[in-house]
This record gives structure tokens, sequence and C-alpha cells, in this order.
């Protein structure tokens, strides 16, 4: 579904952030993406999504696929409402109302937002901007999901909830591309791993793939794996 | 750290945030072409109004120097210099939170003091050789509207703290503006002839500023409103140099609904996507006041142009009008369109287009209509009425046409 070999990529002409990344994720498969701060997460996400200038490589999402993004800050209109927002992200990709009302109000009540649907989101608490953006990017069901650290903000039923949406949409055939810091659980639910470090893909693979290239032993915990391969790199 | 040296490195930081801001609006070439000559300017008139009185205060009442006067007099804040990370680092030092504010304080009088001296300062020329002014009568003058300045931007202060709605809080600030400049009438015209007058009135004044300074000494729970405050006055000259664009606004209350359209009602019921698109468009235009306020900026300006100035002078107006406001919308469009939520998914590509182009008629082309009826109506006879605004639909269309982006595609590297 996704293609991805980034050369380079950088925010400015010859300061390149991160270089020579590449993988893919495939349909129904959840790839996590990982790395500690500063690691070159975020940038790989926005070249992906065609936001930098500078960059040299390919990406490659094919047959016309469609994707959404749920960025690691919420993002919204100050003067449009709850609603809107999604109004406009369905007109946006040309969903006609049937197509996507139904399934907008069975999400909003699923994210318990019901009492708050023509609202201006800017005056809503971190954890309802978040699920916000996840009801935009499920609404939309698109066949590819880039998501940036959707845990933040969340509480333990969102997450769960937001997990459970996860599997369906893997069941239905998404790829999904998910950038986290929550490890225990991103072992829990990942199919593989990319990790990420000083802007170089240190490793790829499943779990066990994972725990043979840091040499730990077969019940070692992705946590173990990663913090490991960044011991070595150093 | 003591709470002065806090103050002191507040002010300087506040000092180099402005004039880094300055510095970004104002190059050599403003200096040189407005600022320096105007300057020049400014200081041989003021030479002047020493050696001769100026032709037009023969027309101007001396009752109406007060108001001159009260205006710079009142252009200082009352400021405690309060700063979000306060409530993680400073909150749990009563003795320096304390010591700030009242330093704060102190400073904010100084400035006013400093502020109301340089008014009396410019208007001297013209009290004194003008319109015959004593000296005692200028003193007692400038005293009171010093003690009238620190009451009146003392309790604004308060009213920015307690009157959350921007609507409101003009009732309270007119009142106040108007009891301080009827008080710098009485006194400037015969309060400063006696001695009991001026004695009690600035002694009141006096016990009042002394009352709400203390007031505002013992004040607790008012911290987030403070620093939004603050915030606000931090970028005053960001905000007075970018209007209301870039700038995030400092409000005390986030809105929660809308104040338009409510319950996202639908403006139009066709349901195509371009419908719907547009729709959204203008509820998002016409709920942001700045952005509205732009356009009616226009309207306003280019009518009054258009109604005063000369014939062919009426036509470059309605020119440069519709230049201004397909720019205008163009600029709101992309604001739109290339939001950070809606990079969050892909646009069809020809709805995007077919969008734009009735998004960029949407307020430019009534606007400019609206400017070529004005304009046709202050023609002499009846044609202007009917050639200019048949004129103005054709020419609106060919700038249209011509201005249009439609180059979306290649802006977002597609």
């Amino acid at each position: 579904m996704l293609k991805v070999a980034i050369e380079e990529a950088g925010y400015e002409k010859r300061e390149s952030k991160i270089r020579e990344i590449a993988f893919e994720v495939k349909s129904g498969e959840l790839l996590g993406l990982l790395g500690s701060n500063g690691a070159g997460k975020s940038t790989t996400i926005k070249t992906i999504l065609g936001l930098l200038k500078e960059w040299k490589g390919n990406v490659t999402f094919e047959n016309e696929t469609r994707y959404a993004y749920v960025p690691e800050q919420p993002v919204f209109y100050d003067s449009l409402t709850l609603w809107e927002h999604l109004e406009l992200a369905a007109a946006a990709t040309s969903l006609a109302d049937e197509s996507w009302q139904e399934r907008a109000q069975d999400l909003i009540r699923y994210f318990q937002l019901e009492n708050v649907v023509h609202h201006l989101p800017s005056s809503f608490s971190k954890g309802m901007r978040q699920k916000v953006m996840l009801i935009t990017a499920f609404m939309l069901q698109p066949d590819v999901y880039i998501i940036d650290e959707p845990f933040l903000g969340l509480d333990p039923r969102a997450t769960k909830d937001f997990l459970k949406l996860i599997e369906k949409e893997r069941a239905r055939g998404a790829a999904i591309l998910m950038c986290t810091h929550v490890l225990d659980t991103a072992e829990r639910v990942c199919d593989r791993f990319v990790l990420l470090s000083n802007g170089t893909l240190l490793a790829k693979g499943s779990l066990q793939e994972m725990r043979e290239q840091s040499g730990l032993e077969i019940d070692s915990s992705l946590l173990d794996c990663v913090d490991t391969l960044m011991e070595q790199r150093i | 750290m003591t709470s002065f040296q806090l103050l002191q490195q507040r002010v300087s930081d506040d000092r180099r945030y402005k004039i880094r801001d300055l510095k970004a609006a104002l190059d050599w070439t403003v200096w040189l072409y407005i600022l320096i000559p105007a300057l020049v300017i400014g200081v041989a008139y003021y030479r002047s109004w020493w050696l001769v009185v100026p032709d037009w205060l023969a027309v101007i009442p001396e009752q109406a120097a007060v108001f001159p006067l009260f205006l710079i007099a009142t252009t200082w804040s009352f400021r405690i210099y309060t700063e979000e990370a306060d409530q993680v680092y400073l909150l749990q030092s009563a003795v320096l939170s304390k010591g700030l504010k009242k330093w704060g304080m102190a400073h904010s009088l100084l400035k006013g003091m400093l502020v109301t001296f340089f008014g009396i300062g410019v208007a001297l020329p013209l009290l004194i050789t003008g319109w015959g002014w004593s000296v005692e009568r200028v003193a007692v003058t400038g005293l009171f509207l010093l003690l009238i300045s620190w009451n009146a931007k003392t309790c604004r202060y308060f009213i920015d703290l307690f009157v959350p709605s921007i609507w409101v809080k003009w009732i309270p600030v007119g009142c106040v503006n108007l009891l301080s400049i009827v008080i710098l009438v009485v006194v400037s015209q015969v309060g400063w002839k006696f001695e009991w007058a001026v004695v009690s009135g600035s002694g009141s004044l006096l016990l009042l500023l002394f009352v709400q300074l203390r007031a505002r000494v013992k004040m607790r729970g008012t911290f987030f409103h403070e620093a939004v405050i603050e915030r606000g006055h931090k970028q005053s000259i960001t905000k007075f140099l970018m209007g209301n664009v870039g700038v995030a606004p400092a409000t005390l209350f986030v809105r929660k609904q809308p104040f338009l359209f409510r319950g996202s009602k639908r403006i139009r019921k066709k349901r195509f996507p371009q419908t719907r698109m547009i729709d959204l468009y203008t509820k998002w235009l016409l709920r942001s006041v700045g952005k509205m306020h732009y356009y009616l900026q226009v309207i306003g300006w280019g009518t009054a142009a258009i109604l005063l100035l000369p014939l062919v002078v009426k036509v470059v107006v309605l020119l440069f009008a519709l230049y201004a406001l397909i720019g205008l919308s163009r600029a709101d469009w992309r604001e739109f369109s290339e939001g950070s939520y809606s990079q969050l998914f892909q646009w069809e590509t020809s709805l995007h287009e077919e969008a734009e182009k009735q998004a960029l008629k949407l307020v430019s082309m009534p606007s400019f209509l609206l400017l070529c009826f004005v304009t046709g109506f202050s023609f002499p006879g009846w044609m202007g009425l009917l050639l200019f605004p048949l004129g103005g639909w054709f020419v609106f269309k060919m700038a249209h046409r011509g201005m249009q982006t439609g180059k979306w595609q290649d802006s977002k590297g597609i």
C-alpha cells in the first residue's frame, strides 16, 4: 500500500535530518515507527505526506491509495464546529452525505462527544481534541492511516476504543503506520517495527526479528530490544 | 534574585521583544523616507509654535486641549509583568511574587508620569503662547492630568480583569474616560483658581489611587487572567504592526459555540461537495471578525475616497479597491484550503479548483459592485449608475480570470 525509500530529507537545503530510510506498509498491516526524541520520526512522516521541499527518494502510495493523517498536535480551524470539521473533510474528499454522516455520528457516540458536536474544538480539552482527529481519520475510511503519537492525552477507555477501531480497520484491509513512544502497547498491537536513531534506520522487522538483531533472548520485550539496539549504536 | 532584579529582567525582555518586532517592520527605507523627515518636520513645527501662534489654534476652543492631553497621558499600560511560567517557578515564593507585583505597579506609574509630562511638554507652546495659560494653571492641570491618568489606567486594569466581554467592557471604560475628561475640563477652566479645590481634589485622587493599588496587591485568584493580559501587552507592537494576521489573539474566555450559524446549520441545501465547501468557507469567513474587518475597511475607505476625490481619481481608487478585494479573497481562500486541518487528508483536485473559483467571487464581487455603484452615483447624471456597475461586473470577470491562482497543484508541489 505504501512504499517509502527516502535517500535524504530535511527542512533546509544541504541540511538533511534523515537519511536512507526504507520500509513498506502492506494492506492490513500495522507498522510501528519507533525512535527516541529527535530520531527523525516526525520528519519521516512529513516527508511521506509531501510537506517537505528538501528531500530525495521515493514515496509511493499504490493504485490511487487514499490516506488520512492523525497529527501529534491536533489542528483545527478556530471558527468551525466539530461537525463542520467533519463536513469539510467529507466534502474535500467528495464523500456523499449518506456515506459519511451516519459513520460520523457513530464515531462521535463511540468517542462520547455527542454533547459537543456543535461546539468549537478550539474550546476542547487535549484528549477531546485528539478524539476529533481520530474521528476525522476513521470517518474517511482511507486505505492508509498515518498516525503520529495517538495515545497522547487519551484516557484509558479512549485508548482501548481507539485500539479496537484500529483492529477493525486492519480487518478491512487498511494499512497503518503508527509512530509512538508507548512501547508496551506497540508490542501488543504492531505486526512489524521500524526503529530510527539519529535520522537513520537502526533496525526493522517483526518482534522476533528485532530480538535477533539485538541479540536478546526469545522472551525479551520490545523495550529491551530497542534499548539494546540503541546502546549498541552508541 | 530579588523582586526588583526580576522586574528589571522582565522589563528588559519585554523591551527586546518589542524592539525586535519594530526592527522587522521598520527597515532603513522607512526611517529614511518617513520617520526621520517626520521627526525633523515635527521639531521644526514645535519650535515655530513657541515663536508664532499657529493660525488653526484660533478656531479651536481651549477646553478642547484636554482631549489630546488625556489621550497622550493614557497611552501607557498598568502592568505587573506576570508570565505563565510563574505558576511553576514563582508563585511558591510569596515574597518574590508580591514584590514583583509592587515593583511592576511602581514601574507602570513611573511610565505614566513620563508619558504625562511628555504630553504636557508637547502641548506647552500651544497652552502658553496660544491660549495664554499661566504657569500655575498649566502646573495644576498637569498635576490633575497625572493623577487622573494613574487612576483611569488602574481602573481600566480592573475592568479588563473582571469584564470578559469585549463589547460590554466599553461601557465602564467609556464612563471612566468621560468622568476623567469632565474633571479635567473643570479643573483646567475654573478649578485651578481655588486652592481648596486643588488640595481636596488631588488628595481625593491620590486616596482613590492608593485604595485601588492596595486592592490590587491583596487580590487573589486572578493569575491566569493576568497572564493573558500581560501576553496581550507583550504582543501589542506585533498586533499593531500586523493587525490580525499571524498573531494569536489573547482571549480570557474561549468561545464554546460560534456566534453565527449555531448548531452547524448549513447555509444552502444543495449537497454537492463544492457547495458544502463554499458553505463552510463562508461560515469560516463570516465568523472571523478580523477578516471581515479588512473587507469593511476597503469598502469604507474606498467609499469615502470615491465620494470625496476628483472624477479621474475615483476610477483609480476603484481599480485599487478591485485589486485589494481580489488579493484579500485569494489570501483568505489559501488560508482556508491550505490550513493545517486540510493537510490531514487528500483533496479532490477538481473539487479544489471549482471551489476556489466560487470562493474568490464570494465577498470580493458584491463588495466591488457596491463600490462601482457608489462611483456611478457620484458621477454627474444617471448614466454612471448604469455604466459603472455593468462595467465593473465585466472588469471583475476579467481581473478575476487573470488573478485567479488555479495553480493549487503547483503550490502543493504535486
